[in-house]
């Protein structure tokens, strides 16, 4: 019987199994997730000074009995005092541990609440605001100095979206300061909002201080890295100590481009934001309380364009778009402006209102990109002193931005002024898609390239050290690859195509660049010593494992991301080491559980239980018998049955003979071939050289992180391979 | 010993730790006391919601102030104001006593009248906030 008729016969077929389209999402994969969500939730908190002492203005004004001119000392006095810091506390950033200056700098601030809220007089609410406003650029530069290093570059503006976020958030504050100080007085108010400060610092003293770098090294493609030219082509070193630093930064155009792009940004929507009300009040209408809360709307657009911006800019950047964050943020500034145009200009007040949601969208979008742009241009000890540096700038012109406004609006009108005032955003975006565009992956590469360069230096390699780096093996002076082999290996159109998969566990990294093309069809052998990444390996291409770096393609689509049970739903099954069956559950639910990828085709299940049952005839009459209670050898019969049911494409088996009689494994390498006439591939992962030669096509040997493919296991000498899975050798 | 090896020998990874714990250890205790403090804490004077009527551009104000205390008559002070959306003032004036000469017995309401008469047209329509009351000065009577 040929394979092909097999396949047209059996129920078990992966052709016949259900794949209907379905959404594939994307999680954020790397580092755990914490972080991200600390430090976002410490910036939310970190800002929302700025909006908790406006709220406590008229309660503290009649118990002191200060005038407005008092009230404006206070609100001026911390800008004056952020201004000032924001520069050193930069400098800090790029210089000492990052996460004990973000868990000292919210301690400290939360001190200071306490201590305004204790204040007894001017000189005291004085005094607390203007710290207040010192402790405020200990957060913002540093965090995302740490996210850069946290997170692989490719989701780097996604992150800086999320990270957006917490600034949106501070505005939900606002309104929750106003009922505090209400309900229990300003006093409380303040004490009550230093609380969670303390909490958070807590768990930002316990984040992990990542080495700078550490992710735009690991983003080096292989294939760049062995391109030795041009590593060692020299572009120019950028400086990081001194006033030098400074000049350097000066000198990255895409950097000027985002620099003045972001300033003119914000002298734009820091006028919009002051005068949005009074322009809805003068000419729609509304009364103040309903055009201040108008304004949410804005709000919302705003946090719809962070979160999605983010998302695309990675999108497009891994899909051949590498300077997408430059062109999708100069793309959002420029859309913002006609719907900017229609809110200023129309009657309608719905109109108007969606307008400025949908123009805010636009220009919050081009927030993050922007940030993720930035620290990609930036060497990863100037990124403190580069967001800091735009810190200022942009708190600047959002300082002039009403001021500005105003002179027009006393001159002309308030219309004409935001209509002539508009093309400020253009300008943004034109800014960045000319010179941002020109220079950002030139830019972007020099980093890459200095980080590299300084890491080879720093591990004493003049030149060429990537491979040791990375942890492959320097080539020997013979070819490691036969041509036989080389002719084997796939170069387009494999299956499954890992390229330069990097793993940690935690600071254990296990997996070093890991590359493994397989054809589909066919048993393909994964040999090598215990506690070599074998294991994780496979988890990493099932999706149990979200690797830190490299990536996985599976028929062409990136895995990056995708959850375990969509892959599952692709086609890729994972029968894991050991007795993986759910020992309280039935051996029939067991089974069935493989029916997961095509949930609600009954009929489709019970077939293929009663095909698995044919194949495994001792567990006919064991159906209803707790798969706890088998042995060994039934126990991984039922865990291959099961990963049979869902019909897989690409299946994935964990140390298929461990702990098995060899009876039995032959009875299992028996079935295997069953299954690989139904044109299933199989990746099978091996430490029993005899076993996987038995049944593999072809066999890929893995040491220390590290894969080789060997080649076809007919050109293969079991004793030779044997000796050298002994030494581990790669 | 030099400077710096005296303070890498007292500032060490278990000292810096230990400090930080403690200061958001006192930190989190202060704000949690004071603050649940300050909020159950009953004012001596309190205060009612401002009612108005505007003619034209003069707000009159009326309020009532009750005296929580059990023993202590006061003779309040009551101020009242038009805010903007900053919480900055529009105008402001002293509000004067209705019908009683102002002093409070314990556990004895009064209301307090007054007019603001400096605002303008656009002030009320463009940049008034709300109308509030205040106690300038408790002012225990003699």
């Amino acid at each position: 019987m040929t394979a092909t008729e097999q396949v047209s016969r059996s129920i078990l077929s992966p052709t016949l199994t259900p794949r209907p389209d379905f959404h594939i999402t994307r999680k954020l994969v790397g580092v755990p997730k914490w972080p991200l969500a600390l430090l976002t939730m410490i910036y939310t908190i970190n800002v929302s000074d700025q909006y908790v002492l406006p709220a406590m203005f008229p309660l503290l004004k009649r118990e002191f009995g200060l005038s407005d001119t008092g009230l404006g000392v206070l609100a001026g006095s911390y800008l004056i005092s952020v201004t000032l810091f924001t520069v050193p506390f930069g400098v800090v950033a790029d210089r000492f541990n990052r996460t004990r200056i973000i868990a000292w700098g919210t301690t400290a601030w939360g001190m200071t609440m306490i201590f305004t809220g204790a204040a007894n007089g001017f000189a005291m609410l004085l005094i607390g605001r203007m710290v207040l406003g010192m402790w405020d650029p200990c957060d913002n530069p540093t965090s995302q100095s740490l996210l850069a290093d946290y997170y692989p570059v490719n989701q780097r503006s996604k992150v800086m979206g999320i990270y957006q976020v917490g600034q949106l958030a501070g505005f939900v504050l606002l309104p929750i300061a106003g009922i505090m100080s209400q309900a229990w007085g300003w006093r409380a108010t303040f004490y009550f909002f230093a609380l969670p400060a303390f909490v958070v610092a807590a768990l930002a003293w316990r984040l992990q201080e990542p080495i700078r770098g550490n992710q735009d090294r690991k983003h080096q493609r292989l294939a760049e890295i062995t391109d030795e030219q041009r590593v060692a082509e020299a572009t120019p070193q950028v400086a990081v100590e001194g006033f030098a630093a400074y000049k350097g930064l000066f000198r990255i155009k895409s950097y000027m481009a985002m620099l003045i792009s972001a300033s003119a940004g914000s002298l734009f929507f820091g006028g919009i934001g002051v005068w949005a009300p009074t322009f809805l009040i003068r000419y729609h209408d509304l009364s103040i309380a309903a055009a201040t809360s108008s304004i949410a709307v804005v709000a919302v657009g705003g946090l719809i364009g962070a979160l999605v911006s983010g998302n695309l800019a990675d999108y497009l950047t891994q899909h051949k778009h590498p300077s997408a964050r430059i062109t999708v943020a100069g793309f959002a500034r420029v859309l913002s402006v006609p719907f900017f145009l229609i809110a200023f200009s129309v009657p309608q007040i719905s109109l108007v209102l969606l307008s400025l949601a949908i123009a805010a969208m636009f220009l919050v979008a081009g927030i993050p990109p922007t940030n993720a742009a930035r620290v990609d241009v930036l060497h990863p000890h100037l990124r403190g002193r580069g967001s800091s540096l735009d810190a200022v700038c942009q708190g600047l012109a959002s300082a002039f931005a009403p001021i500005l406004f105003g002179i027009l609006s006393d001159a002309t009108n308030l219309r004409t002024t935001f209509l002539i005032l508009s093309p400020l955003a253009a300008v943004a975006g034109i800014m960045l898609l000319t010179l941002g565009l020109a220079s950002y992956s030139k830019d972007a590469r020099a980093v890459r390239d200095q980080v590299r360069r300084e890491h080879f230096a720093s591990l004493g390699f003049a030149d060429g050290g990537a491979h040791e780096e990375i942890g492959v093996a320097e080539p020997d002076d013979e070819p490691t690859l036969s041509e036989a082999v080389k002719a084997w290996v796939p170069t387009d159109g494999a299956m499954l195509d890992v390229k330069s998969l990097d793993f940690s566990y935690g600071p254990i990294q296990v997996l070093f660049g890991v590359d493994m093309a397989i054809p589909q069809g066919g048993c393909h052998a994964l040999v090598g010593r215990n506690g070599v990444g074998k294991t994780t390996l496979l988890s990493n291409i099932g999706g149990l494992l979200d690797a830190q770096g490299g990536q996985i393609f599976y028929r062409g689509q990136d895995l990056t991301g995708i959850p375990p049970d969509q892959r599952t739903k692709l086609g890729i099954t994972l029968m894991a080491a050991g007795r993986s069956t759910f020992p309280s559950l039935s051996v029939r639910d067991n089974l069935m559980f493989g029916s997961y990828p095509f949930t609600g085709s009954h009929e489709l299940a019970a077939q293929r239980l009663e095909e698995i049952l044919e194949i495994f005839a001792p567990l006919k009459g064991r159906l209803d018998q707790r798969a706890g209670t088998l042995s060994g050898g039934e126990q991984q019969m039922v865990a291959l049955g099961r990963a049979l049911v869902a019909g897989p494409d690409l299946l994935l088996i964990d140390e298929l003979s461990l702990g098995l009689a060899p009876t039995i494994t032959s009875q299992l390498l028996d079935v295997l071939d069953q299954v690989l006439e139904f044109g299933t591939t199989i990746l099978l992962v091996e430490q029993s050289i005899g076993v996987a030669l038995a049944v593999a096509d072809t066999v890929f040997f893995m040491d220390r992180g590290v894969v080789e493919p060997l080649g076809p296991a007919d050109n293969l000498d079991a004793a030779a391979l044997t000796r050298r899975l002994i030494e581990g050798r790669v | 010993m030099s400077k710096s090896a005296l303070s890498t020998k007292f500032w060490t990874p278990r000292i810096q730790r230990g400090i930080f714990l403690a200061i958001v250890t006192l930190g989190t205790g202060l704000g949690f006391v004071l603050g649940v403090r300050e909020a159950t804490q009953t004012p001596v004077l309190k205060i009612g919601e401002p009612r108005v009527r505007v003619e034209g551009t003069t707000a009159t104000i009326q309020i009532t102030v009750k005296n929580m205390s059990e023993n202590t008559i006061y003779c309040p002070r009551v101020g009242i104001a038009a805010v903007d959306r900053d919480g900055l003032d529009l105008d402001s004036g002293v509000a004067e006593p209705d019908s009683t000469d102002g002093r409070l017995e314990p556990r004895a309401s009064a209301n307090f009248i007054g007019t603001l008469t400096e605002l303008t047209q656009e002030e009320l329509d463009e940049e008034l906030d709300e109308y509030v009351a205040f106690i300038i000065d408790k002012n225990p009577c003699e």
